[in-house]
């Protein structure tokens, strides 16, 4: 016979609804929405669709389907069939090796999660798909200016660490959300994953989450702080510009990716992604270049947003520590934006006028993103003025710059207690 | 203060390494040019596994070619 019980029984999903706390039953159905909205947003392109529409419906469907299933029993009785982010996490949150067999073979996403996702290697893998899409030319054509652009452009990634240990954080924690400020999801991930891997999950959904909004924030703070006479600068090639064939950048990126290795050997996996994605590129293997760039850098995209949307369950994102990760992460975002800006000027009064400000922003490493924000930016006003090379150029500096502090994060803190 | 000096002690350390990158990329990128160690020849297909470059495919091809006359 059907009764009141096994109507409860059937609707997990309305009865787990009802029976958990009034905050966490709003706190799912918001997710539920903001999955919708994030969608939506990213069908219209106003944010990074590769991203967000994995993500979004992950995140709608994770909050519905919430049952009364909880084998390691974190969440007070309710899980979900998708994943469970703990598993394995701290010595505490696993009994045994029995424990997480059972949670890979019942959890339908956990082995992605287990063994691509809270290892780093996705991250390495979306890693060395943007390899293939550098061009390292631009560095090669203006390494000081790029390099200079780059390293204003990391306020961000340092200022941040003093507020967030102001707002409680060890300096472990404080660093891992620091990075955020670097823009560069990858090493988000894997510095989190190295400093601070019980907040893994909300940290990298954070830096996803503000690094769509804030490109489109970003178009403002050029406007806000450079005037119009300065942003319809144009910048002409510099004299006397070397060309470099596909074998000089080939070797060029095979030696940094060995001197960079051989300095800062924790950051050594994500390096070595980069500059393999250069290599590839540069060497003229065509097969390996189509694979990294395609299959591999889509398939790990697609991954890593689904991976995060379903990772936005109630209870992870009710941790209190999430309200200040929130402040902190578009803080760090908002210090490196100012900070590139300002080395913008910098370079402009460096150079007698001739470089452009605007061009700063794209010290912030996300490629080709903030490049072509400054591009839009600057043709808005001049269409005649072209920045991207050397915005191209500061912006591939700042992925090096990025992994280079997060190798340090990882080198200093790696015996650090607290 | 801990978190101030951290801040700095890596600022700085960040600062040493990319300029080490800025000043190793021109001297290197110099030394190829003047060792000339790029490659004059036609790149080979380095999709496949020992290939020859498109000039001995060539010579290759004659040969073949010749060897078929030389049977009827």
């Amino acid at each position: 016979m059907i009764n009141l019980e096994s109507l409860k029984e059937i609707f997990q999903g309305i009865t787990s609804l009802l029976e958990v706390s009034p905050q966490l039953a709003l706190a799912r159905l918001g997710l539920i929405i903001l999955g919708f909205v994030l969608i939506f947003l990213g069908r219209k392109g106003v944010l990074e669709a590769l991203i967000m529409i994995p993500m979004g419906l992950g995140m709608a469907t994770v909050n519905a389907a919430v049952m009364f299933f909880d084998p390691l029993k974190l969440h007070g009785g309710v899980g979900t069939l998708f994943v469970e982010p703990q598993a394995g996490a701290t010595p505490d949150a696993i009994q045994n090796a029995a424990d997480l067999m059972m949670i890979l073979q019942i959890d339908w996403l956990q082995p992605i999660y287990t063994f691509t996702f809270s290892n780093g290697l996705i991250a390495c893998f979306v890693f060395m798909g943007i390899g293939s899409m550098l061009d390292i030319g631009f560095i090669l054509a203006r390494p000081f200016t790029s390099m200079i652009l780059a390293l204003f452009a990391e306020l961000g990634s340092f200022l941040t660490i003093p507020i967030a240990t102001w707002f409680g954080f060890t300096i472990k924690e404080a660093a891992a959300i620091a990075i955020v400020g670097g823009a560069d999801g990858p090493m988000v991930l894997f510095t989190s994953l190295k400093l601070a891997p019980h907040l893994f999950v909300p940290i990298a959904v954070v830096a996803y989450l503000y690094l769509g909004l804030t490109y489109g924030g970003y178009p403002y703070l050029i406007k806000l702080m450079v005037p119009k006479r300065l942003r319809s600068i144009p910048m002409e090639a510099p004299k006397n510009q070397k060309t470099f064939t596909s074998f000089e950048k080939m070797v060029v990126a095979t030696v940094m990716c060995v001197l960079l290795s051989f300095l800062l050997p924790v950051a050594a996996p994500l390096i070595f992604s980069l500059f393999f994605g250069i290599v590839v590129r540069e060497s003229g293997i065509k097969a390996f270049q189509d694979f990294i760039g395609g299959p591999l850098l889509y398939g790990s995209t697609m991954f890593l947003g689904m991976m995060l949307g379903i990772l936005c369950d109630a209870n992870t994102i009710m941790d209190p520590k999430i309200l200040p990760l929130l402040l902190l992460g578009c803080l760090a975002l908002l210090f490196s934006g100012i900070g590139g800006l300002l080395g913008g000027y910098f370079m402009y009064f460096v150079s007698g006028g001739k470089v452009n400000p605007v061009v700063g922003i794209a010290g912030v490493s996300c490629v080709p993103t903030t490049a072509k924000v400054a591009q839009k930016v600057v043709s808005k006003d001049n269409p005649h003025a072209v920045i991207m090379p050397a915005a191209l150029g500061a912006n591939i500096s700042g992925v090096i710059t990025t992994a280079i502090i997060a190798g340090i994060f990882c080198s200093l803190l790696a015996k650090y207690v607290g | 203060m801990e978190a101030i000096k951290f801040m700095l002690a890596a600022y700085g350390l960040t600062i040493v390494f990319a300029m080490i990158i800025a000043c190793f990329i021109p001297a290197l990128a110099w030394a190829i040019k003047k060792m000339n160690l790029d490659p004059a020849e036609d790149p080979v297909n380095l999709a496949i596994p020992s290939s020859d470059s498109m000039k001995e495919e060539q010579a290759i091809a004659v040969a073949i070619a010749v060897a078929h006359l030389q049977r009827k």
